[in-house]
């Protein structure tokens, strides 16, 4: 048989090892008790240290005010309360507290004091208060993304339907008129590249809309060819000048393999890798656009100026952005696409050399 | 039986646009005039819905391919659907009135899109819907019901291309609504011969390449063999002439029958030419007349469900016309 004694001693100190902090009060507030992170946290050397004493003596004297306050009211009613109590440390930082605080109880039952475990959520909270901060900017981009929609898509629609008209009336017109054929090539040349930026405009909105709120559209998922795939993509993609040149890929000289998915997705996950890389190209003045395929994988290698090394684990984080224009969030699109066919998305990168975007996919025949 | 891949005829017909968007409405509707796309456009829907349901009346140029004879066994006038009265449209100036296309734009603060076109009481247009972003589930939900039959996005990269070819497949589905009507009803008529060609997208293919070739703008059925009549913009006539191997067959042992000289005899016999006679007077020359061998044109044969021999004939002057009557694309456009 164990004796009382050690029994006492052994209940003492699963008390003092409890994690959180947890002390009881009678019903003036004065400590009866406490565990030991809770002695440590109020500067005691032993936990039982804390007896005679009073929140006013151990902590700062408004945070005690409001815990005797709220102490005061659970003993009066003896309704057990959860609150959560906001404490500003001596450097200025807030630190939060979660407390469950219930009445403690005679045998007559009648309320002695209290008993009141506090939880630190300073963490926790400082991480909602972050996604807080990243849902609002979400939201305020996706806003702004509905409103571009509609303020510049009609006026670059209509302006899309006009190259188009003049198109018709210069090629009518060519096939009517005495004009010299030079004036007739200018002018079409002319409405050629009118119709090239419009085009541009459009793709480059439809690719900032995706990036900012991807949706999956379940009537268009489909079986498609990779190879295919990158060739539109390829093909759609607003090259300016001669950057089309700087692209090396051969559908031909490379194996074929079958995406189940949205196709559209994955052209848009293309137009981001082709827009960064075309950035790093021009900034390194170098390099070109590899695009190749082997075993279920796209590789997509771009000689431009590489990823600095510390920044290369960041790259998918959303908002984190190392080109002035950027916002941060093609790669994150990139990754979410990835995901969402079952496959992913790696960057291997030697600064001053090489980026590599591998996209490896289900292989399920 | 397979559905019809093109109509009875084909002329263009009027798209309404309805658009809150001045801008986009007045750009959209100088595109469709540069393409002779007659149109009408309303930057209020409510201004378009009064037109249509009110001031607008259906008159498909079926309602005049209706003849009736007299049927001396039973003593009644049977009325049946006649094929050779369906090229008598040319000389119908409002032709091109007719709406076949609405063009809706989705969200405009008055009337929404799918509202339109529920209330739009024109009973064969065929719908399309402007739209700012893919993926309404309103918008499914309307094609399902079946108010809608098109959906365009506003920003669609090529957009203008895309919306000419709409519009002139939605014509298409038009024309093709009414002439399965019109056939339906024939088939309960004594007249059951209806041409298959214009279910054979091999023959189907040929009339489109002649059309684009020859800058065709309307075309219309004269038989029910399957020859049409063609008008290019400015009203000029050309012909297409068309037998299937069986028609061949059962003209040359008409011929036959009727004496025809050996060498005529010959040429139908070896489908090396294919007649056609347009008028009641056309049908009554003999043929040991000369006259009558200007109706005999070179066969070229096509090979689809079945042999046709056709041949497409440019002179406007073979056959007998009132051509001052045409009213032309290019005149409605020039008299608008």
């Amino acid at each position: 048989m164990v004796s009382m004694t050690s029994e006492i001693a052994y209940l003492e100190n699963i008390i003092a090892l409890l994690p959180g902090h947890i002390y009881w009060k009678d019903r003036n507030g004065i400590f009866l008790g406490c565990n030991d992170e809770q002695a440590k946290f109020i500067g005691l050397k032993s936990r039982h240290d804390v007896k005679g004493l009073t929140a006013l003596t151990t902590l700062p004297k408004d945070f005690a005010e409001e815990i005797m306050r709220i102490d005061q009211g659970i003993i009066e009613s003896g309704i057990p309360q959860t609150v959560e109590e906001t404490l500003t440390l001596p450097n200025g930082q807030n630190s939060y507290w979660l407390s469950k605080k219930v009445p403690l109880r005679d045998t007559d039952g009648k309320i002695i004091g209290l008993l009141g475990i506090s939880l630190d959520i300073t963490e926790k909270r400082h991480l909602a208060e972050e996604l807080i901060k990243t849902k609002t900017r979400l939201d305020g981009m996706t806003l702004l993304g509905a409103s571009i929609a509609h303020e510049l898509r009609t006026p670059f629609a209509s302006l899309n339907v006009t190259a188009k008209t003049l198109e018709t009336k210069i090629n009518n017109l060519a096939k009517k008129t005495e004009l010299p054929e030079e004036n007739i090539t200018s002018l079409q040349h002319d409405v050629s590249s009118i119709k090239k930026e419009v085009k541009a405009s459009l793709t480059f909105i439809d690719m900032l809309l995706m990036n900012i709120n991807p949706t999956i559209n379940e009537a268009k998922i489909e079986d498609f060819s990779m190879r295919h795939c990158i060739t539109d993509a390829l093909e759609r993609f607003p090259f300016v000048g001669k950057q089309h040149e700087l692209v090396i890929w051969d559908e031909k000289k490379n194996p074929d393999f079958i995406v189940h998915g949205e196709q559209l997705l994955l052209i848009h996950v293309f137009f981001n890798l082709l827009k960064n890389s075309l950035y790093y190209i021009a900034k390194a003045r170098k390099g070109n656009i590899d695009i190749s395929i082997k075993d279920h994988a796209v590789y997509f290698k771009d000689t431009g100026t590489g990823i600095e090394k510390e920044h290369l684990p960041h790259i998918f984080k959303r908002f984190f952005s190392k080109t002035y224009h950027g916002a941060g969030i093609g790669l994150t699109f990139c990754q979410w696409v990835m995901d969402n066919l079952g496959g992913e998305i790696t960057c291997e990168s030697e600064e001053g050399h090489y980026t590599l975007f591998i996209l490896r996919f289900p292989n399920n025949i | 039986m397979n559905a019809l891949k093109i109509g009875l005829c084909y002329y263009p017909t009027t798209t309404v646009l309805v658009d809150d968007n001045d801008d986009f409405l007045d750009r959209i509707s100088k595109l469709l005039k540069e393409h002779l796309i007659p149109c009408r456009y309303y930057s209020d829907p409510i201004d378009a819905l009064d037109f249509l349901n009110k001031e607008y009346v259906t008159d498909p140029f079926t309602n005049r391919c209706i003849s009736t004879t007299k049927d001396r066994d039973i003593d009644t006038v049977v009325s049946h659907f006649d094929f050779r009265k369906i090229h008598h449209e040319i000389y119908n100036p409002n032709r091109f009135e007719q709406i076949s296309v609405l063009a809706i734009d989705y969200a405009m603060p008055t009337l929404h899109g799918l509202d339109f076109c529920r209330k739009a009481e024109e009973p064969f247009s065929q719908r399309l819907i402007f739209t700012g972003e893919a993926g309404h589930s309103l918008a499914v939900e309307a094609f399902n019901e079946g108010s809608i039959h098109k959906f365009l996005r506003k920003g669609e990269v090529n957009l203008p291309d895309l919306l000419l070819d709409d519009i002139r497949k939605l014509e298409q589905d038009y024309f093709n609504k009414l002439s399965e009507i019109a056939l339906h009803k024939a088939s309960r008529d004594l007249y059951k011969h209806t041409p298959d060609c214009l279910r054979d997208p091999v023959f189907v293919e040929l009339l489109h390449k002649i059309c684009e070739k020859n800058n065709v703008v309307e075309y219309y059925l004269l038989d029910e063999h399957g020859s049409f009549l063609m008008l290019d913009e400015k009203g000029i006539p050309s012909w297409l002439i068309v037998k299937s191997d069986k028609d061949m067959q059962d003209v040359y042992e008409y011929a036959k029958d009727q004496g025809a000289p050996k060498d005529i005899l010959k040429l139908l016999k070896e489908r090396i030419k294919v007649p056609y006679f347009h008028t009641d007077k056309d049908w009554k020359i003999g043929f040991d007349q000369e006259e009558c061998r200007q109706y005999f044109h070179p066969a070229v044969d096509l090979k689809g469900n079945q042999t046709y021999f056709y041949s497409y004939i440019t002179d406007p002057d073979a056959y007998e016309l009132e051509r001052s009557k045409i009213v032309s694309l290019r005149r409605y456009f020039q008299g608008k």
